[in-house]
């Protein structure tokens, strides 16, 4: 039996140690294009931060070590860049050496991720523009920052990364502005909610431009201007381009697999492709909307690595399924943070549900934990349900400590398609220095009733 | 018509049903009765305000009467305590506090919230006037003022049960010696004795001296001082008593008014909360509830649940039938720096029901961090979960660890509440950044190894069972490296690193049970499914070493130690490079600072030991890691492996170490100094007075200070070492006096610390004020003019002059030189005497 992984950071790592786990005997071969696998990605912006001062740090497991442990052949610098499924073959090409020939596989996983999306604006392959996904993307930035003692920085885009990239950046001393498309950055969270971020980013003297693309970047011999579609000039000697991803999924859409219309890799709830022993996972597929049973692609870290090990347990023969991804992320402001689960108000409406006779929302001003003991934080935290059931769709959470804890809280529920009727029963572990005896989950759903 | 209703008790839960009440009806009438002077107090911030965190009285007290009166319209009548139930007349007997009258009050519905008292059994000398407990704002008055007004310096605190170790916790923070004592064999008895080891290996660590298995027999007063005196005829003797041993329903009325009680004295509610009697409601600490996850009777006296009676209580009196579905008793509680909290069963309880491990249940422990390592800060969360075996059903989670605990045991509570099982664990979405959580939350790696057990992919064992292992037929497998050894590990186990196990399967006996463990288990399944896959038989220790070694992290027989091959590694065994050492020393000095934060045990201990590889003898590491178990175990370690401790800090959430290469050496002064640590004071491990002073300078001031500062601490009658090394050394010699040396000296600067040593600064030795004044008392006592005198007097004190065996050959001097009555001895000695020091001096 022979497995052949195609990418080896979240998704591929994962399925790589379990499938091992399970079955001793089997050629484990995982290529990645990159220089590094199973490292990890959200730890960037603060290694580019010096919050995590060493990059060795970042690597959960270097080839040798996958040796070592797991018995799994790792290539790194080897880019797949065809899939033969008739005759179950990838052609790989060793990028030091240009060296292409062909690995087969019994069992086949695709983890390529997604990539930064980069739009042919004029100018965006100017020196002084990053992006940051890889080690070698936060190396360079950090090498530019030193190199040319950066004063200035543009964030182009304000979603999780542009956000922590700002708060990184700033860190280290840096002017930072925020350039973002839409009227608000954090797109899981709804306006009102996103609004107490705007707010904070104020606080934290991040200019933020709102509503307002970039339309073009002058690159001169030192400097950057980006110019916005609303004739904005910012010059900067830095800027991040953060304004999404896309699915890596041009090899197997090339071999005939097929793909949805995001270009996400469709597979079933066992993680099989449309080819037959094809399996794909992580950022490149597309995913169920766990609450609106819709399909969507939600490239978030947590999904990949469950989705690695539902793969090797379907690949072993163990039934295990994916039942879809509702979108939990959580993601520190400065000062505050931000976290949402489930659908928000906007993708609501774009299912055509109204508020009122659809939906309903509850928000509410509340403190980490009894007022009394000191350092209590502001909370706010809001939740929609579906009509007449309650049925919890979604939560957004926005205050100091304790906020991911009410947002895991309320995922937990989401996934037992719980009601609002339920949160109030709830009992959670009391003590001053941790909630208040009537906690703010229990509160909401006292809230909660009169709906209903 | 309206209702009138009557509500006994005005704190948790009475006074959410009287809001509540008002919320749903305007126009029903309200009476809150409250026999103490204050209603709707924070209880749970007593403690809190005792040890001064919280520091305004006022914040605990969440509504006054009048607030009520005018929020919510509910006549409230503090110093009011109902005396008499009539059911049959629907009314109560009331008592008039203040003037002793009584008086009557009818009712269409009434609700008893008379919550819980502690226990005061009647131990010999309870009444005594230091002996408190703690449950409302008077007797937290009271104590705030006994600590104001007396010199408190010590206290007992009788009871481990949460309100005891907060007490404990927070006396701790004012400065006060504290004993615990506990009748269990642990303390917070809603987790069980596996995990509460966790916790008294930290509470010991902050030196209040846990006593457990034992109970009180007798408190003796005597003046502003109360002995407690113990079954086990141990003796306490403390300024301060806190009785925190439990607490029993205030029913008294209820039973006297007919309504059924169960055996414990709880009153008997249905699951609308409606005692035996059809218009009389109960919430809180005084009923019985159902154990949510058993569903059998019993009695969870908590805030969280008497809130949610007390709201629910009023919706059925206004006629909505809610059912209260039972209490999981969801908990949680600061332990000094570490966090304890639990949800649903413990194995106490299961064990209890006729529940037994293996063919029931099943426990599990792991060891996660609390958010990805290599983001800062990140602490261990000791991790246990118990399911239903064969059917998975979540039954209770306990968690002993740091920042994010509660968050997992709420998740955890949240999903009991759904029914769910492990697989639903694994299952679970949670939000994951850095600074949060990993890609795989702890909860999902508990529903993962869970899950990893019931689909027979591994087979555990849990570290209790390790005791009475029939070691003819089983192997111990140790697969973590030899140095992780050091740290530890179980008796009779062989050590095969997991990652050489594939080539060493033939040392293994295919008759036995192979028991494999790690330091947490990651490292041990990989090896399981190697040994499975290889026909082994073969069980998991759950939660590895780190758990085996905190069950049995005092019990000496237990756990085993190896030196590791630090020693070899530096080719020769540390004893025999004394004699070589000056060559060794003859290296520049070194200091790796080794950045360990978020790091896992044995993360620290790796690097440490790497790094302690690479370096000479005399060099030194410092290390700041997060690690609990790093800042306990390293003093032990550092022993064992013949390595010295210079210094270790901890700020609550990072602890800070300094390591020097090697014991038996000449140059701790020096290392010391590279730790910045020009005069150190170490953290006593105990309550010592004697002083420790390393001599090195042979400055004629510094001697001389060095011997007033020790005269005057031996004539206040300490216990004094003087240790002297170096050029300090030359204050011994007979003939000369010690500043004609003044070029071997500055030779030996040369050729020792290329760097240059700073020296001391008289202030430094000002320890705390010490030094000035023992400094001005022996300078007023005696005419001091020589050296030679003062060098005579403390000897004639008993101060020990202890010549530095190591330097001396160094130097070259030979004992002869010295003077009569100086002990030659080597640095392990002068460790051993600082490590009961209070003082150690570095002059
Ligand atoms: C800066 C940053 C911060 C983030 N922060 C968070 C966070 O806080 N929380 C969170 O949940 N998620 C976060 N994410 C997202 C998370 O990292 C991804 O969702 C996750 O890594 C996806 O895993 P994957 O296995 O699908 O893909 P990836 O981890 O991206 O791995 C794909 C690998 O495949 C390789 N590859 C692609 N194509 C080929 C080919 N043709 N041949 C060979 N190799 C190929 C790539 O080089 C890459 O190494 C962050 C991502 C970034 C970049
Ligand atoms: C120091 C301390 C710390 C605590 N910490 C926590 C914690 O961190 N988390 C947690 O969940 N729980 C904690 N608790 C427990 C929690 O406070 C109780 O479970 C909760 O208060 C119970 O509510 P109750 O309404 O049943 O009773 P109480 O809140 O005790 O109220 C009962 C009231 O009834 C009055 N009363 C009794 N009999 C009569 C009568 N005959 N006439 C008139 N009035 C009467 C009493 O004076 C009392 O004020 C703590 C308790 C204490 C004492």
């Amino acid at each position: 039996m022979k497995l052949l992984i195609i990418g080896g950071v979240a998704g591929g790592a994962s399925a790589a140690a379990r499938y091992r786990r399970l079955d001793k005997d089997a050629q484990i071969t995982i290529i990645d294009k990159g220089d590094f696998i199973s490292f990890a990605n959200c730890g960037l912006p603060y290694y580019i931060g010096n919050i995590v001062d060493d990059q060795k740090q970042l690597l959960a497991a270097t080839p040798e070590s996958m040796k070592e442990s797991y018995n799994i052949d790792v290539k790194i610098r080897n880019l797949a860049t065809e899939i033969d499924v008739k005759n179950k073959k990838v052609t790989v090409t060793d990028m030091d050496t240009k060296d292409t020939r062909e690995e087969d596989y019994d069992k086949l996983i695709i983890a390529t991720g997604s990539s930064p999306v980069k739009p042919p604006i004029p100018g965006i392959d100017g020196k002084n523009i990053f992006t940051v996904w890889t080690i070698p993307d936060a190396e360079s930035i950090k090498d530019h920052i030193k190199k040319n003692s950066v004063k200035k920085a543009v964030i182009v885009g304000g979603g999780f990364i542009g956000i922590e990239m700002a708060e990184n950046l700033k860190h280290l001393g840096l002017e930072v502005s925020i350039i973002e498309m839409s009227d608000q950055v954090m797109a899981p969270l709804d306006r009102e909610m996103a609004d107490l971020i705007h707010d904070h980013l104020k606080d934290q003297n991040i200019e933020l431009v709102l509503g307002d693309g970039v339309k073009a970047f002058e690159n001169d011999d030192k400097n950057t201007t980006v110019v916005t579609q609303g004739g904005k000039r910012i010059e900067a000697e830095l800027v991040i381009l953060s304004i999404g991803v896309k699915p890596n999924s041009k090899l197997a859409a090339d071999a005939g697999i097929e793909v949805g219309e995001r270009g996400g890799i469709k597979v079933s709830d066992k993680m099989e492709t449309s080819a037959q022993d094809v399996y794909a996972v992580g950022d490149v597929i597309e995913v169920v909307d766990y609450v609106n049973k819709t399909n969507t692609m939600i490239p978030l870290a947590g999904p990949a690595n469950k989705q690695g090990r539902i793969v090797a347990n379907t690949i072993a023969g163990i039934d295990d399924f994916y039942s879809g991804t509702q979108g939990t992320s959580v993601v520190k402001v400065f000062d505050l943070v931000a976290c949402a689960t489930g659908s928000n108000e906007k993708t609501l409406s774009k299912f055509d549900m109204i508020k009122g006779s659809d939906y309903e929302t509850i928000t509410i001003e509340t403190q980490n934990h009894a007022d009394y003991y000191p350092n209590a934080e502001k909370m706010t935290i809001k939740i929609l349900f579906n009509l007449p059931e309650g049925r919890l769709l979604g939560a957004q959470v926005i205050g100091g400590q304790g906020s991911d804890k009410r947002i895991d809280i309320l995922s937990t529920v989401i996934r037992y398609n719980g009601a609002v009727s339920d949160l109030k029963h709830l009992e959670f572990a009391y003590a001053p220095p941790f909630s208040s005896s009537k906690d703010p989950i229990n509160i909401l759903g006292y809230l909660g009733e009169k709906f209903f | 018509m309206s209702k009138k209703v009557l509500i006994i008790g005005g704190v948790a839960g009475g006074a959410s049903a009287a809001a509540r009440l008002r919320r749903m009806d305007e126009n029903a009438e309200i009476i809150m009765f409250e026999r103490g002077d204050y209603i709707s107090f924070a209880n749970c911030g007593l403690p809190y305000y005792i040890g001064n965190v919280i520091d305004d009285r006022s914040k605990l007290l969440l509504q006054t009467p009048e607030d009520m009166k005018s929020r919510f319209n509910v006549d409230v009548r503090v110093k009011n305590e109902v005396i008499a139930i009539d059911p049959d007349s629907k009314s109560i007997t009331v008592k008039k506090l203040e003037t002793g009258d009584t008086y009557e009050e009818t009712y269409d519905d009434l609700v008893i919230s008379t919550g819980s008292s502690p226990l005061k059994p009647p131990i010999p000398g309870i009444d005594s006037p230091n002996v408190f407990t703690i449950w409302n704002i008077p007797d937290t008055d009271a104590i705030k003022g006994y600590l104001e007004n007396n010199d408190v310096k010590t206290a007992a605190v009788i009871g481990g049960g949460f309100i005891g170790i907060e007490m404990a916790e927070n006396l701790h923070e004012l400065g006060i010696q504290v004993s615990l004592v506990e009748m269990a064999n642990q303390v917070m008895a809603p987790v069980d004795f596996d995990m509460a080891q966790y916790l008294h290996k930290h509470i010991e660590s902050k030196n209040v001296d846990l006593i457990l298995n034992d109970g009180v027999k007798e408190f003796i007063n005597t003046g502003n001082k109360t002995t407690v005196r113990t079954a086990g005829g141990k003796e306490i003797e403390a300024d301060i008593v806190i009785l925190s041993i439990g607490v029993r329903p205030n029913s008294q009325l209820a039973k006297d008014a007919g309504l059924e009680l169960n055996d414990r004295g709880g009153v008997v509610v249905d699951d609308q909360l409606r005692t035996s009697n059809p218009n009389i409601y109960a919430v809180g600490d005084v009923i019985q509830v159902t154990d949510y996850i058993n569903k059998v009777p019993t009695m969870v006296p908590l805030a969280g649940p008497a809130n949610k009676q007390g709201r629910m209580v009023a919706n059925n009196i206004l006629g909505k039938s809610e059912k209260y579905n039972g209490t999981q008793g969801t908990s949680v509680a600061k332990v000094f720096d570490l966090t304890v909290a639990n949800t649903g069963a413990n194995e106490k309880t299961l064990n209890r029901l006729g529940k037994e491990y293996g063919k029931d249940y099943l426990a599990i422990q792991i060891h996660p961090g609390s958010h990805a390592g290599y983001y800062p800060g990140s602490q261990t969360l000791n991790m246990k979960l118990i399911f239903e075996i064969p059917s998975g059903k979540v039954l209770g989670a306990q968690i002993v660890g740091g920042e994010g605990s509660d968050k997992r045991v709420d998740v955890i509570a949240a999903s009991i509440r759904f029914g769910a099982s492990v697989y639903d664990l694994k299952e679970l979405e949670l939000a994951y950044a850095p600074p949060f959580s990993s890609g795989k939350d702890p909860v999902n790696m508990a529903g993962f190894t869970a899950c990893n057990i019931l689909d027979n992919d591994m087979e555990t064992i849990r570290s209790e069972e390790i005791r009475d292992l029939d070691l003819d037929n089983t192997i111990l497998l140790d697969v973590r490296t030899p140095v992780e050894r050091t740290l530890g590990y179980i008796p009779n186990s062989i050590n095969i690193p997991v990652d050489e196990l594939r080539e060493n399967l033939d040392r293994l006996d295919k008759n036995k049970t192979i028991v494999v463990y790690c330091a947490v288990g990651v490292r041990a399944w990989v090896a399981v499914r190697i040994l499975m896959q290889n026909g082994f038989k073969v069980k998991n220790l759950t939660g590895g070493y780190s758990s085996y070694g905190a069950l049995y992290y005092n019990d000496s027989e237990m756990i085993s130690y190896s030196d590791g091959d630090i020693s070899n590694s530096s080719q020769t065994p540390v004893s025999e490079t004394t004699k070589s050492a000056p060559a060794e020393a003859a290296h520049p000095r070194q200091k790796i600072t080794l950045d360990c934060t978020g790091l896992q045990c044995p993360g620290p201990i790796m690097q440490v030991y790497n790094a302690i590889k690479n370096i000479n003898d005399g060099d030194t590491v410092e290390i700041t890691a997060t690690d609990m178990g790093f800042g306990a175990d390293i003093g032990s370690w550092c022993r064992r492996t013949n390595n010295t401790l210079l210094k270790e800090e901890f700020d609550g959430k990072v602890t800070k170490v300094c390591i020097m290469k090697g014991m038996e050496n000449q140059s701790v002064e020096s290392a010391s100094e590279f730790c910045a640590q020009g005069a150190t004071a170490q953290q006593p491990a105990k309550e010592y007075n004697d002083k420790t002073m390393v001599v090195f300078s042979g400055d004629l001031d510094k001697a001389l200070a060095s011997f007033i500062i020790a005269n005057g601490a031996a004539a206040m009658g300490r216990k004094v070492t003087m240790f002297f090394t170096f050029w300090g050394l030359n204050i011994l010699r007979k003939e000369n006096p010690p500043t004609v040396e003044k070029t071997l000296i500055e030779k030996m600067f040369g050729w020792m610390m290329p760097r240059g040593s700073k020296k001391l600064k008289l202030s430094q030795m000002n320890m705390a004020g010490m030094g000035t004044k023992m400094m001005r008392m022996v300078m007023n006592d005696k005419n001091v003019s020589s050296l030679e005198d003062l060098i005579k007097l403390a000897m004639a004190n008993g101060v020990h002059l202890v010549a530095c065996s190591m330097s001396m050959d160094v130097m070259g001097i030979k004992e002869e030189e010295l003077i009569e009555g100086v002990e030659l001895a080597g640095v392990a000695n002068m460790l051993a005497a600082a490590e009961e020091s209070d003082t150690n001096l570095f002059i």
